[in-house]
Formats: structure tokens, C-alpha cells, sequence
């Protein structure tokens, strides 16, 4: 009884591997995919028809793609003009391209916009010496990102393992979300 | 006794599943190949099959100036080595030794040519560049 049961697994456990690792798998989980290059014909790959994902909801689309390079800033750090100004030219990210389908980028976007600093009830003490018609695309062009992290030299952000301001995950391990202030305090930082 | 047939079979079943996955994802791969070798051939330029060593010349060489002149620079001179963002992000290795998954994605595959190819050398790169590539880090 139990022989069977063992080989039963292994069949269960190889047809999930040969799913899992197909070429079908949508491994990013884009709601739709992305277009394809001029040149493309369809892919290749005649993959047995897998059900399509269920669509992504804003949030889940931007921890999964905007991750993919650096932490997942927390929306509520930049008021929502900086975000639209960001995935409005996502091509020309910081010197690089950081494009995503038309579709995912305005699901992130409204996502961002929902979840601002102009949106949500704290979101004042971020905005604290923002003039309304400043645009900071860096978090830590903030006001209140200065004030926080005045006291560390430029050399600290230099550091390799450190390389630049935008690194927070570098410093505040457990990328606290800083509503509560965790991660944010002196001392709960991870590095000397 | 039982301990032992037990064992044997979940053992056995690991194996299998490894074997089959490892199978699958080769088998992926190949499409995504196959697709930039349609491509390649469909493009009016001359092509006679991708090449792991013009691959690796791509892949290292500096491209341009700028924070990323190279593929290099963010995925290191090594294949097999973890990588780097300019913001310090840990980038998995592209050697298909180390990471198995790579290139078996199409759709993720082209997303990251696009971003990349545009950010490293200011253009798409041709299907052919691309099926080089490939080529090189599955042989590494």
C-alpha cells in the first residue's frame, strides 16, 4: 500500500516539474504579456494550453517587477506626481530602460497613485518642505530623507558594499516600511 | 524494512522529477532558440547558426560609455557568478549550469533583451545577437 502510494507521488511530483518548468509558465506574471520584438512569429514553443494566470493586482505587480533591480520603495515615500513622472518614462529609469507592457505599467501606475504620499493620512510629515511644484524622483532627494540620514558622511554611500543612497536594503535588512518607524531608527539598522 | 522501501521510492521520485524538470527545461529552451533562429533566418541578414564564442565576445565586450557599457558590468565577467545592479541588487547567475531556468521563458527573455539591450548598447539587439547569447551561457 504504501509502495503505491510512493510511486504515486513520484508520478504527481514528475508531472508537476514537466508543468512547472514549460515553456508556457509566465514566470514574471505580467497580466499580459509583453509584445513581442518585430521580428518575432509566434513562440515556438507549442506548449500545451496552461490556464492563464489569474490577472495581478496593482501592488503584487510592483513588488514583482519594480524588485527586479532594487527593493520595492514603498509608495508612500514620493507623492503620487513623482510616481507618474517615473512611469510615465520608465524607458529612461535612472540611465537605464525599465520598460514594462503598456498594461502593467498603468496598473503599477495606479497602484503608486493610490498609495502615495498625497494619498495616505501620514503622507504630510513625507511631504514636509515639498513645494507643489517640486517633482523629486528620488526618495532620497526627499526633505525628510536628508533630516533622517544627515548625520551619515558621503563616504558611508560609497562604500562597495553599500554603493549608493537608493541601496536602502543594504543598511535596513528588514526594508521596514518606515510608517511605524522600524527600520528607520538608529540602531535597528543591520550594518556597523 | 519499510523505512528503507520508503526511502527508496521518495528517493527515486526526487530523481525522476529532477530528470524530468531538467529535460523540460532544456526542452524550453530550445523553442526559445528555435524562435530567434526563425527570426535570424526571416531577417534578411546572412546567418549560419549561433555561435557560443561570438556569444561570449558579446557578452564581455564594452559596447559603449556610460554606467553600463557592458553586459558585463552588471552580470560580471563570470557566467556563473551572482551579478549586481547599479543599486546593488543581487542579479542570479545567467550560466545555464548554475540556473537551470534560464532562457526557458520567452516572454521573460525578450522583456530583459529589450531593457537591457537598449540600456547597454542603445538598440534592440538583432535575433541573432540574442540566439548567440543564449548559446554562450548554455554552454557555461
Amino acid at each position: 500500500m504504501k509502495m503505491i502510494a510512493g510511486l504515486g507521488l513520484a508520478a504527481a511530483l514528475a508531472a508537476s516539474a514537466a508543468i512547472g518548468a514549460g515553456p508556457g509558465r509566465a514566470a514574471d506574471t505580467t497580466a499580459t504579456p509583453p509584445a513581442a520584438d518585430s521580428a518575432a512569429t509566434p513562440p515556438a514553443a507549442a506548449a500545451p494550453a496552461t490556464p492563464a494566470p489569474p490577472p495581478v493586482t496593482g501592488e503584487q505587480a510592483f513588488n514583482t517587477e519594480c524588485s527586479a533591480c532594487h527593493m520595492a520603495y514603498p509608495p508612500q515615500m514620493l507623492p503620487a506626481r513623482s510616481w507618474a513622472a517615473i512611469t510615465g518614462d520608465l524607458a529612461n529609469h535612472f540611465g537605464e530602460d525599465a520598460s514594462l507592457d503598456p498594461a502593467t505599467t498603468e496598473t503599477i501606475a495606479a497602484y503608486l497613485a493610490a498609495n502615495a504620499a498625497d494619498a495616505t493620512p501620514r503622507g504630510a510629515r513625507i511631504l514636509q518642505g515639498v513645494a507643489p511644484d517640486e517633482t523629486p524622483l528620488r526618495i532620497t532627494d526627499m526633505p525628510w530623507w536628508r533630516r533622517i540620514h544627515s548625520e551619515l558622511p558621503d563616504a558611508v554611500f560609497q562604500r562597495p558594499d553599500i554603493k549608493t543612497r537608493s541601496n536602502c536594503l543594504a543598511c535596513h535588512r528588514s526594508g521596514g516600511s518606515g510608517e511605524s518607524g522600524e527600520g528607520g531608527e538608529r540602531g535597528e539598522t543591520e550594518v556597523d | 524494512m519499510k523505512k528503507l522501501n520508503r526511502t527508496l521510492v521518495i528517493s527515486a521520485a526526487i530523481v525522476v522529477s529532477s530528470a524530468v524538470a531538467c529535460y523540460a527545461a532544456s526542452a524550453a529552451r530550445q523553442a526559445v532558440l528555435d524562435h530567434f533562429k526563425a527570426a535570424a533566418e526571416a531577417s534578411g541578414q546572412p546567418f549560419s547558426g549561433f555561435s557560443a564564442e561570438r556569444g561570449k565576445a558579446f557578452f564581455l565586450a564594452s559596447h559603449g560609455s556610460g554606467d553600463t557599457p557592458s553586459c558585463s558590468t552588471c552580470h560580471t565577467t563570470d557566467p556563473t557568478a551572482t551579478g549586481h545592479t547599479r543599486v546593488g541588487k543581487a542579479i542570479q547567475p545567467m550560466a545555464v549550469s548554475a540556473n537551470p531556468d534560464r532562457f526557458t521563458d520567452l516572454a521573460k527573455v525578450e522583456k530583459w533583451f529589450r531593457r537591457n539591450c537598449h540600456t547597454v548598447l542603445g538598440r534592440d539587439c538583432t535575433a541573432a545577437e540574442k540566439g548567440d547569447f543564449i548559446t554562450f551561457m548554455a554552454s557555461r
